[in-house]
């Protein structure tokens, strides 16, 4: 589904991305992890569509994106989800919905039907919000919702789109225990089946979530594989505590 | 009386007073209310574009004028049916507004601003020059008729505007409302998050730019009637400016306050003027204190006035 | 057309093109530093136009004129900075936009008031009041020649500021990270005051020195205004050297096509298209140029 190859990224003489390559299948979650400063960031940001890269290519399901704009991209299938909450905070919730939902269904130059009277959005909006739990509250604003809900509320959005590639950028930022663990148990259930990639400091939220993972650091991949082969490996502990903790 | 009723009761009142002005009124007053009426008309597009669009454009002033042009022009062509002066003058408009739309939105933020009011006296200039190729200081343009019926009646004059304003506050509001209405609204809200869904928001925002550009040039050409003269002074930045104010007067992001602002900023001229030659120094004052004295901002001190719950 | 007629345009474009640039600089400060868009801003250099005209029918000292307009227009935005404009930095641009338009439109009037609706009349000085032979048979007007000079001379002192100082370095700093530099212990307030005063007297030294060429009345400096906002959407707001270069090459651009012109087009409409000539420069640099997000606002 994303095939990234040998992808670099120069800013003047600060090289982010080290000739990076990955390549995820249909419906596998793959994880990125790696120390501050290791380039996730950056990579993640390649892949949306924010940025070109330098040098290297991006493919989503088979189509060579490198050129295209994020906009482009996410026509193609592309949905994510920030480190920062990113809604439209002056809606409701059941609107911001809808708002995706809108968006993958031809353009938007319609001019005289009132938007919230058309039941397709509003039935597709409604649908994801139960899933994820907001079901009781999709007439609230968007902006006043907490912190969590307004990663549920994210979540919804991507869903509803129906993507091919989900990207998910730190989702349990800010979040404690119980409530990453509530966020891990939505992704495994209305997650199922797609194709993700997921960024995480929490190593826990990895192993329980990743199929793959990728580490990352200096820019460069420096491990690639299953969790448990990462877990047993030294490149984890090397990236993130240094060449010294890998010897011990 | 609950908000909605209250708040539906005043719309209902201010309309009836708007209908029944030529009736009460004499003729100096309804053509003041004709007058404000035209620049509410001027203004509907511009609430569009920076009340629910967030692109604030202090060139409007260049699509009234073109709207305004565009009648005189036909007008010297013998062409005087406002039936075909108007939308002609909202299609010339709208089409130069697609074209500085496009230059102008390459820039975001403060940039835009000054970039419309760059390209605004831009085509000030080029009006001075088509109207001095004319030989005079102005462009003379007929009162114009609908369909045979003689518009130089003031009355007559006013219900045809009086329809034109209520018909385009509609088309507004069914915009507004619309799926592009609400992208445009997703965008002013988030845009780095609608683009994430999908929306060119260049494109979607140049549209939004030439739908207003499009309405003011319809006002321009009623203009143009009503004065029966055009001159560059239709295209004056302090004028895009004036636009600006009526729309900030009347409650930004409602699709009634063009013409509300309309009418309080053309009474507020008139009795101004009638005490003192320096009323701009009054009327900026005025302006400075607005701004001043809401502690976030016009737009939230409007909002609250019109009831949006989050304000 | 001559080569010598062609020189002295040429002269003429660059002179316009420094008094452009001191307008374009105190904009491009406060939009750079304090993201801070200001309508009021030619209010300043017809302020500097309107002190010097009447110190120096007062005075009879034209030098003496110019520094005391500059002071006394410093001391107007310094005011203005104080009472009104400080609790603007940190609104929208709509909100400065509204509010600097309605200070603008009070300047206008208020010179009516106070000084009357006639243009004010000053002599050149006559110790600059003759002509100079840059070229063999060629004369130039000494004084253009001198407001030139003093204009690069500006250029160069606000470069050296910028560039050199530890105020400059502070003012960079403040553009690009006002939270860091107050962390750093500086008071911002004070920072964008001292911005705001510079801009503002540049204005004002422009507009003195510009006095003598024009007439001195309500509304001078709008049009120049707008012209040093195609100044910073040109030149930018990230290097004095840009917005020198983008203001010598308008006023270069602007007077060439009021010569030009007018030749091509005849006198009726020429003028008016010369006019539009470094609109059509803007397009075009827009167009060329990749598109830009300015800095970020809060609604």
């Amino acid at each position: 589904m994303l095939e990234v190859r040998n992808v670099s990224k120069r800013f003047g003489g600060l090289v982010a991305n080290d000739d990076i390559s990955l390549s995820v299948p249909p419906g596998e979650v793959h994880a990125i992890i790696g120390p501050n400063g290791a380039g996730k960031t950056t990579l993640i940001s390649q892949i949306a569509g924010e940025f070109a890269p330098t040098s290297g290519t991006i493919a989503i399901d088979g189509i060579d994106v490198t050129r295209l704009r994020a906009h482009q991209r996410a026509k193609l299938g592309l949905a994510r989800c920030f480190q920062i909450t990113s809604i439209f905070p002056s809606f409701s919730a059941v609107e911001n919905v809808a708002i995706a939902a809108q968006a993958k269904r031809g353009h938007s130059f319609r001019f005289w039907r009132p938007a919230n009277s058309i039941s397709e959005f509003n039935q597709a909006a409604e649908d994801a919000l139960h899933q994820v739990g907001l079901g009781d509250i999709e007439m609230r604003n968007a902006g006043s919702l907490s912190h969590g809900e307004h990663r549920q509320l994210e979540i919804a959005m991507a869903l509803v789109t129906r993507p091919k590639l989900l990207l998910l950028d730190e989702p349990t930022a800010g979040m404690g225990r119980e409530e990453s663990r509530a966020l891990v148990r939505l992704l495994k259930d209305v997650g199922a089946g797609q194709t993700i990639i997921l960024i995480e400091h929490d190593i826990d939220v990895v192993f329980a979530l990743s199929d793959q993972i990728t580490v990352l650091a200096k820019g460069r991949v420096v491990a690639s594989g299953v969790p448990e082969a990462i877990r047993a490996s030294p490149a984890i502990r090397e990236a993130y505590l240094g060449e010294d903790a890998a010897q011990t | 009386m609950t908000r909605s009723l209250a708040s539906k009761t005043a719309v209902g009142l201010f309309l009836l007073a708007l209908a029944i002005v030529p009736l009460i009124g004499n003729s100096y007053q309804t053509r003041l209310a004709t007058v404000a009426l035209v620049y509410g008309i001027g203004a509907i597009g511009l609430n569009l574009l920076v009340g629910y669009g967030g692109m604030i454009s202090f060139g409007h002033a260049a699509f009234f004028g073109i709207g305004g042009y565009t009648a005189a022009m036909l007008g010297l062509a013998g062409l005087s049916s406002v039936v075909v002066t108007v939308p002609c003058a909202l299609f010339a408009s709208g089409i130069a507004a697609l074209g500085i739309g496009a230059l102008s939105l390459r820039m975001t933020g403060a940039y835009f601003i000054m970039i419309t009011l760059a390209f605004a006296q831009m085509l000030f200039y080029g009006s001075v020059a088509i109207t001095k190729f004319g030989g005079d200081e102005g462009v003379a343009t007929p009162r114009g008729h609908l369909l045979g019926l003689d518009l130089h009646n003031g009355t007559a004059f006013y219900y045809l505007v009086f329809a034109v304003a209520l018909s385009t506050v509609y088309l507004s509001h069914r915009i507004v409302a619309s799926r592009f209405g609400r992208v445009l609204r997703a965008i002013n809200d988030n845009e780095h998050r609608a683009i994430s869904f999908g929306y060119n928001a260049y494109v979607y925002k140049l549209v939004a730019f030439a739908i207003a550009g499009g309405i003011a040039g319809l006002g321009g050409s009623l203009m143009a009637h009503l004065n029966e003269y055009v001159a560059p002074s239709l295209f004056h930045w302090v004028l895009s400016g004036e636009f600006l104010v009526l729309v900030i007067l009347g409650g930004m992001g409602t699709v009634l306050g063009p013409l509300l602002g309309a009418i309080l900023f053309v009474l507020l001229q008139e009795i101004l003027s009638a005490y003192t030659t320096y009323w701009m120094l009054i009327l900026g004052l005025i302006l400075l204190t607005i701004v001043m004295s809401s502690s976030k901002g016009v737009i939230l001190l409007l909002k609250r006035a019109t009831g949006d719950s989050r304000a | 057309m001559t080569v010598e007629l062609f020189l002295e345009q040429l002269v003429n474009g660059i002179q316009l093109g420094t008094m452009l640039f001191l307008m374009s600089a105190g904009l491009t400060l406060t939009f750079g530093v304090m993201n801070f868009l200001n309508l009021a801003h030619g209010s300043f250099y017809m302020l500097g136009a309107f002190f010097a005209a009447i110190m120096a029918a007062w005075t009879g000292n034209f030098l003496f004129a110019v520094i005391l307009a500059i002071i006394c227009t410093l001391l107007v935005g310094g005011l203005l900075d104080l009472v009104i404009l400080r609790r603007l930095y940190s609104r929208s641009h709509l909100d400065q936009v509204l509010a600097t338009f309605g200070l603008l439109l009070a300047f206008n009037d208020l010179v009516i008031l106070v000084w009357g609706r006639e243009p004010l009349f000053v002599a050149i000085p006559p110790l600059l009041s003759g002509a100079i032979e840059i070229l063999p048979g060629n004369s130039y007007p000494l004084y253009r020649l001198v407001i030139t000079a003093a204009g690069l001379m500006t250029a160069l002192l606000i470069w050296l500021l910028i560039a050199r100082t530890r105020l400059g370095m502070l003012i960079r700093a403040g553009a690009s990270n006002r939270e860091m530099v107050s962390a750093l212990g500086v008071n911002i307030a004070i920072l964008f005051s001292v911005v705001f005063g510079l801009g503002a007297a540049a204005a004002g030294f422009a507009g003195a020195m510009i006095g003598p060429l024009v007439a001195v009345q309500t509304g001078m400096g709008d049009e120049i205004l707008i012209i040093a906002f195609v100044v910073v959407v040109v030149g930018g707001i990230s290097s004095v050297q840009g917005t020198l270069a983008a203001s010598l090459a308008i006023g270069i651009v602007d007077t060439m096509g009021r010569f030009l012109l007018p030749k091509v087009f005849g006198f009726t409409v020429g003028p008016a298209l010369a006019s539009m000539a470094i609109y059509v420069l803007m397009a075009v640099v827009l167009l060329t140029r990749p598109r830009v997000s300015a800095p970020a606002r809060a609604h």
